[in-house]
């Protein structure tokens, strides 16, 4: 099937680039170059989909560090021993080899937007004509007070999915019997709204089972959060007394760690706690700082093709970026990275550029065949991109439709995981 | 951690009192009646030194592989589905029909009378019996895609002149819900492809919309229905592999874009699908089945 597809490819869109390519691009300049930094939902979609589509007109270089990418979804059931770490980890080989994506593992430390240059860690500088920015996030130095990078390994945040999730899993498995696991949960926004209470489902699951007496706590600087009802009818459900949240009207939003002690200040009650997750509150990646597209810890984009509000030839995907109503999902950074590798198409191929038009579902689960998602989709208004139209799971449903959600889910998983990585 | 694992005993009274504040607070978030809260009383955590990671270890090998076997037995026993006393209820419905009887004729031979034949009217575009004369009103939601599924037979038999205001059939409406449920099942018995639940392969199941031959002709744009298509290959792998999302391709056309105004109108009913084709106009639906045509030649 592919091989139709390609042909077909071949026709159409040489036949439109041929005819419309040389008013859009001079031909003195070669092949167009699209670099885009960062391979997750967000980057490696769209070097996909730039390359596919375009059929070898431009050239795609991809900048990514790591060579196995981990994905931050599933990385909670993963935590549950519903996943194996290797199930949620994807090379970048079809991407070079299928579709002729130039994958370069090295960091990108520079970007001259004059110039039009980004520079690598290596040294090696990419030329582009566009640039497409997708890193993810990183986290607000100072947020958590008494945490930073290097106490990341006694406290994880798990955050980014990899060894920090794989760290996080083999502490809740040495923990103690009838200890405390204690999450410091984000601040608005952040990555993946409901991540931090389906990952306290998934420890709730492997504790339940191992070390029945441990107790969960969540400091939580949140008035309410993704999938409240959700969660927490699941919660009591499934695992009646072992989790506790403390939002911002018990002291949830003023926490400090000392991760040498492994003690949590909440408001001032100094828990001792025997494994702790901090989620730290979270800002673009840093690229997207150094390259002067952000506003605040976010860069702004137009909602109608993804392009920085500060350069249009800058393109900034998913949690990165600051669209409007999208959560920062790695479904939400997929939706988006398709808008934006057809106006980047469009614009360096005089390929046609179809209207935005995103869409959004997250599935989280609570606990065995007890699944529940929430989605929207959204188009793009001048302003934002806006929410059109929605839906969520429903307290009391049955167990059939719980299952069916999960099932789901994994059908989901395959299928965005063959539409980023090919 | 081997710093930690001195001994502390903690201020059991403060946690306590923290832990029920916290699930008050939470029950009061839900909304939901608290249970007495004595039984939520968290244990005292006491925490002791003596443990030996090994054992734990094995005790959660051990819980992952019973949750693994506890999953496969679930999904094996998925075709199990249990048969609903459909017949009980459209029995009922039989009886509740005899309101209608004056009007409606169905069943074989069924003929228009005052008003149309009910055969097959369960998924069926309003004003769309032939030979029948409809009202304008009715037209008119025929012609904007009004499709009689069981949500809006539901409102329909409740309220006939509220639910669709200028209809001419001078009916009050049936009482009680029970009623309205069991007129319905009656109804899809005599409807060729009553709606279900989700079929697990939904290119195989029938046709639930009667769409206008206008629809199905419109010619679609592949390239429209490429860009289009990403949308969809999110959860619908594009090489046709199922791993709990159906596939959608190799589908004929028509299937395809029957099957989205479906999902579409809400006949077919899944919130993901309802959403997604919901946004869709009949262009790009068009598009899209040219698309996934295209695809397989």
């Amino acid at each position: 099937m592919s091989l139709n597809r390609r042909s077909f490819l071949a026709s159409t869109v040489g036949v439109s680039a041929s005819l419309a390519a040389p008013a859009v691009w001079s031909a003195s300049h070669g092949r167009p170059r699209v670099v885009v930094i960062g391979g997750g939902a967000g980057g490696a979609t769209a070097a996909r989909y730039v390359a596919k589509d375009s059929d070898g007109a431009i050239d795609v270089t991809l900048v990514e560090p790591t060579r196995t990418y981990y994905t931050c979804f599933f990385s909670n059931l993963y935590l549950g021993g519903f996943k194996e770490i290797s199930d949620i980890g994807h090379s970048y080989g079809t991407l070079a080899g299928a579709h002729g994506v130039n994958v370069v593992h090295d960091w990108a430390v520079d970007v001259d937007r004059g110039a039009k240059t980004v520079t690598l860690a290596g040294g090696a500088t990419l030329d582009y004509d566009k640039l497409i920015l997708s890193p993810g996030i990183d986290f607000i130095d100072g947020s958590v007070p008494g945490w930073d990078v290097s106490a990341q390994n006694r406290m994880p945040h798990a955050y980014k999915a990899g060894s920090q999730t794989e760290l996080l899993r083999s502490q809740l498995m040495g923990m103690k019997e009838g200890g405390l696991f204690v999450m410091v949960a984000p601040p608005n926004p952040f990555r993946c709204p409901p991540g931090p209470y389906e990952r306290v489902s998934m420890v709730a699951h492997l504790l339940k089972s191992s070390n029945p007496t441990a107790k969960i706590l969540i400091a939580d600087p949140k008035e309410k959060f993704s999938k409240q009802a959700l969660f927490e009818e699941g919660w009591e459900r499934h695992y009646g007394g072992m989790i506790s949240r403390l939002g911002p009207d018990f002291g949830g939003g003023n926490v400090s760690v000392d991760p040498d002690a492994m003690t949590v200040d909440i408001d001032g009650q100094v828990e001792n706690a025997d494994v702790v997750n901090v989620i730290p509150a979270m800002k673009a990646g840093r690229i997207a700082e150094v390259a002067g597209v952000t506003d605040g810890n976010w860069a702004p984009v137009n909602a109608i093709d993804m392009s920085s509000k500060a350069d249009p030839d800058v393109h900034v995907l998913g949690d990165a970026s600051q669209q409007g109503d999208m959560p920062k999902s790695g479904f939400s950074a997929n939706s988006q990275a398709k808008v934006c590798a057809n106006a980047v198409r469009g614009a360096l191929t005089g390929s046609r550029v179809f209207p935005a038009r995103f869409s959004n579902t997250c599935w989280s689960l609570i606990a065995s065949n007890d699944g529940v998602k929430v989605g929207a989709t959204y188009e793009a208004t001048p302003e934002k991109i806006a929410r059109v139209d929605g839906f969520i799971s429903q307290t009391g449903e049955d167990a059939a439709l719980r299952k069916a959600t999960y099932e789901e889910s994994e059908g989901w998983y395959a299928g965005i995981a063959a539409d980023i990585f090919g | 951690m081997l710093r930690f694992l001195s001994v502390f005993i903690p201020s059991v009274a403060a946690v306590t009192v923290v832990l029920i504040s916290a699930y008050v607070f939470a029950n009061r978030l839900v909304d939901r009646a608290p249970e007495p809260a004595a039984a939520h009383v968290p244990e005292p955590m006491v925490v002791q030194r003596d443990v030996v990671p090994e054992d734990v270890t094995k005790v959660i090998d051990a819980a992952i592989v019973a949750v693994n076997e506890v999953t496969e037995l679930a999904s094996g026993s998925d075709d199990a589905v249990t048969t609903s006393p459909v017949s009980e209820l459209a029995a009922a419905g039989e009886k509740a029909f005899r309101k209608c009887k004056a009007c409606h004729q169905i069943g074989k031979d069924a003929r228009n009378r005052a008003g149309p034949t009910l055969n097959g009217v369960v998924g069926r575009v309003a004003a769309s019996v032939e030979g029948f004369s409809y009202s304008k009103a009715m037209k008119a939601a025929g012609k904007r895609g009004l499709i009689w599924n069981e949500e809006e037979l539901a409102g329909y038999l409740a309220k006939p002149r509220v639910h669709l205001k200028g209809t001419k059939m001078s009916f009050a409406g049936l009482k009680s819900e029970e009623e309205i449920a069991a007129t319905i099942a009656f109804l899809k018995t005599f409807s060729e492809s009553p709606v279900g639940v989700e079929d697990s392969d939904v290119s195989e199941a029938a046709p639930e919309v009667s769409l206008d031959a206008s629809v199905l002709d419109i010619e679609g744009d592949p390239e429209y229905g490429e860009y289009l298509s990403s949308e969809c290959t999110t959860c619908h792998q594009a090489d046709g592999a199922d791993d709990g999302i159906p596939s959608i391709v190799r589908w004929g056309e028509d299937r395809f874009v029957t099957v989205m105004h479906a999902y579409k109108l809400g006949v077919r009913e899944h919130p993901v699908m309802n959403m997604v084709a919901g946004r869709l106009g009949n262009e790009e639906i068009a598009a899209l089945a040219a698309y996934f045509a295209a695809l397989e030649d």
